[in-house]
């Protein structure tokens, strides 16, 4: 409310300022305009006056010169009549004057020399002609005629030649000047015609902004004026800047206001909010957040507290994600727009921030201003779409490798009819590859069921002797082929267990492959067998490839294999060991592993065994 | 007190050795949150090697828990035996946690 109060008082003045600037500019330049064409006026009045008061004095003088020469004609003294006449000829506005009679002959002259008739007779005849006037602009003079009725003698003429006195209606300088004011006031008449018309575009595009206000036009775009027609319409689009701002600014409020009181009375919507395990955030026009609840600020890594205000880029800091957040928050986005931010250690294990998934909306129609963003923790997806891919591709490798072994030693089985030694070898081989196929696929089988939780046991007893010894018959051969000591150190009595035969088997092949896989040629795997403290135990050493301490932590998870160059050549689905984890698991037993990087392997398995051996 | 910690995919499973006494309830509790803020929450407590835990190491579970739940999660517990079962159900704190038979399932629950 004050800054609303303060405004307004602000803005009186300041439109005061600008009627005392729009004053100050065209209305002065408006009143010298008039004054100087004021100024022309009056000295066009004065020299006007001036002429007419000239022109009066001069036919005052004509006169008064006729009315004395008649008279001194009368009185016949023609004496005084010619020196009358000459002092009138010495006036600075007279260039000659002389009476006459109507013949021509001159009875007086300004210049004496030229008198033509020394007596005048008593009467004489002739009339005289009337009153003229005659200008000679070339010399510049006026000459009046006026005729002289001298009673009982003739009549007579005075002839007066004047001069201009002063300034005239041709006088140069004040042609000059006279041109000068005019050419003035047009020059100054064209600047203001110039700059009102530039203000007059600019009024009118913003009248008809405004019009189209009243008519109910509220985008930003319809109302904008093009701000080259001047300060005025660069004032109107600042105006509507400014009314946006205020309007965000009002949104935003609006928001907190209704977050604040959700928040206090503690209602069912903040605390909906605050029980969801997605992150909810809310964000102004300028992308920075409102409000966000408890899973956003662990899923941000940041304090509740420090997430209000901070703008959301230096948050999460990926690029696309803060390039749609602007999209949205422009309202350049009428949808959801969904962005995964992959916040990983760069050696894709999904360490720290992990991968989250940004979807974003506005919350303020297609104008944008205020968005919603909801933010889900995926890196288990990931891991998980990641694995499932790479056990594909491997398992896809491993089921190749037999059938296409099977396929080879049929061929040559069937080609070799009569030549039993080979027929019997291709046999074997192909009988052999099949039941590895068959272990892989009843791998998968079994990732399926634990996947889906749905691995039982099918429980019945299990005489361990008979177990091992087809553990060390179906391995003897591959051992031998590879050049490897296979060893098997068997107590003298061996349990029987209670569990899940096959079950117990496949884990036991695996370890027992495992280790022929990674030994290379020369070395040996040692399967050591203990029954004791009611556990049975069974010990599979090899002194392979070794596997490193980091990768230790991680042999048992499903699809995983060893970041080591040495094996990329060596097949594997990577869900072996963790078959054989969870059947021990749910036999409640367990297995662990120690290992060192070219020093071998040894991995122990542990099942709750009977009191008594059978 | 000993406590593993291992990877399962992107979820970590932390397994404290040992029961939840006073002495490690503190550690227990500082390792659990550190993870908490490492991992986004995204962690399984095994607690099929603690055979129980006394008031303190109660308080410290029920911190951990409280913890997850202002941010919408509960804290996943995995493999108790009887004796915690029903500790828990005595004491009325075992609705703050989530509970899984075994660790599998409480990882998978992640997805």
């Amino acid at each position: 409310m004050l800054k609303n109060r303060s405004s307004t008082e602000q803005g009186s003045r300041g439109a005061g300022r600008r009627q005392s600037s729009l004053l100050t500019t065209e209305i002065r330049l408006l009143l010298l305009i008039g004054l100087i064409s004021a100024l022309g006026a009056t000295a066009w009045a004065v020299i006007a006056s001036m002429r007419l008061s000239g022109a009066e004095r001069e036919n005052g003088l004509v006169h008064a010169t006729a009315s004395a020469s008649e008279s001194l004609l009368l009185s016949g003294n023609l004496s005084q009549l010619r020196r009358h006449i000459s002092t009138v000829g010495m006036l600075e506005s007279v260039e000659s004057c002389s009476v006459q009679m109507p013949d021509g002959t001159l009875i007086a002259h300004s210049s004496p020399g030229s008198v033509t008739l020394q007596d005048a007779p008593q009467t004489w005849d002739g009339a005289a002609p009337p009153e003229s006037r005659t200008h000679d602009t070339r010399a510049g003079l006026t000459t009046v005629r006026v005729p002289l009725q001298i009673s009982g003698r003739g009549n007579a003429i005075l002839e007066v030649s004047l001069r201009p006195v002063g300034l005239s209606a041709t006088d140069p300088i004040l042609v000059v000047g006279e041109g000068a004011i005019a050419g003035l006031a047009i020059i100054g008449v064209l600047v203001v015609i110039a700059r009102a018309r530039g203000k007059v575009r600019a009024l009118l595009a913003v009248r008809g902004a405004l019009l189209d206000v009243q008519r109910g036009e509220r985008t930003r775009e319809s109302l904008l004026v093009d701000e080259r027609f001047g300060p005025e319409a660069r004032a109107w689009v600042a105006f509507l800047n400014e009314y946006d701002e205020l309007a965000n600014v009002s949104a935003e409020t609006a928001v907190t206001d209704a977050l604040e009181s959700v928040g206090a009375s503690g209602g069912a919507l903040g605390e909906a909010i605050d029980a969801l395990w997605q992150g909810v955030v809310i964000l102004d026009y300028r992308g920075s957040i409102l409000h966000a609840n408890g899973a956003a600020s662990v899923l941000l890594q940041a304090k509740r507290d420090s997430l209000v205000g901070s703008p959301m880029s230096s948050m999460i800091k990926d690029p696309e994600a803060i390039e749609a957040i602007e999209q949205v928050i422009k309202g350049g986005s009428s949808g959801r727009l969904v962005v995964e931010i992959d916040r990983s250690s760069g050696e894709g294990s999904a360490e720290s921030g992990g991968v989250l998934r940004l979807s974003l909306r506005s919350l303020r129609g297609d104008d944008g201003g205020t968005a919603l963003a909801v933010i889900e923790d995926v890196t288990q997806q990931r891991v998980a779409d990641k694995a499932r891919n790479t056990f594909v591709a491997n398992a896809t490798h491993e089921l190749r490798t037999p059938l296409t072994n099977i396929r080879l030693y049929v061929e040559e089985a069937v080609d070799a009819e009569g030549n039993e030694a080979v027929r019997g070898k291709a046999l074997n081989v192909i009988n052999s590859e099949a039941r590895r196929l068959e272990r892989i696929v009843s791998d998968m089988l079994s990732v399926s069921e634990i996947e889906a939780g749905s691995m039982t046991l099918r429980e019945s007893d299990v005489r361990t002797d008979a177990l091992l010894e087809e553990l060390e018959r179906d391995f003897e051969a591959s051992a031998q082929e590879k050049g490897i000591e296979l060893k098997f150190d068997l107590p003298p009595k061996l349990p029987v267990l209670t569990g899940d035969r096959d079950k117990i088997a496949m884990a036991l092949h695996n370890l027992v492959g495992n280790a022929i896989k990674y030994t290379p040629a020369g070395g040996v795997v040692d399967v050591k067998v203990s029954d004791a403290d009611s556990t049975f135990r069974v010990e599979v050493k090899d002194n392979g490839i070794g596997i490193s301490e980091e990768d230790c932590q991680r042999v048992f998870e499903k699809f995983y294999r060893a970041r080591d160059k040495r094996i990329k050549h060596v097949t594997g689905s990577g869900i072996g060991l963790s078959l054989a984890r969870e059947v021990v698991r749910l036999h409640g037993g367990e297995i662990e592993v120690d290992s060192e990087i070219d020093e071998g392997s040894r991995f122990t398995l542990s099942l709750p065994a009977p009191a008594q051996a059978a | 007190m000993r406590i593993d910690e291992t990877k399962h995919g992107a979820v970590t499973v932390l397994k404290p050795i040992g029961p939840l006494g006073v002495d490690d309830a503190e550690v227990f509790k500082r390792t659990a949150l550190e993870t908490l803020g490492l991992t986004l929450g995204r962690f399984v407590l095994d607690v099929s090697q603690v055979p129980y835990a006394d008031s303190a190491g109660l308080e410290a579970l029920a911190d951990v828990g409280m913890e997850l739940s202002e941010s919408g999660q509960s804290l996943k517990l995995c493999a108790e035996n009887e004796t915690l079962r029903e500790i828990l159900a005595l004491t009325e704190l075992g609705g703050l946690f989530e509970h899984y038979e075994d660790v599998g399932v409480a990882v998978r629950s992640f997805l």
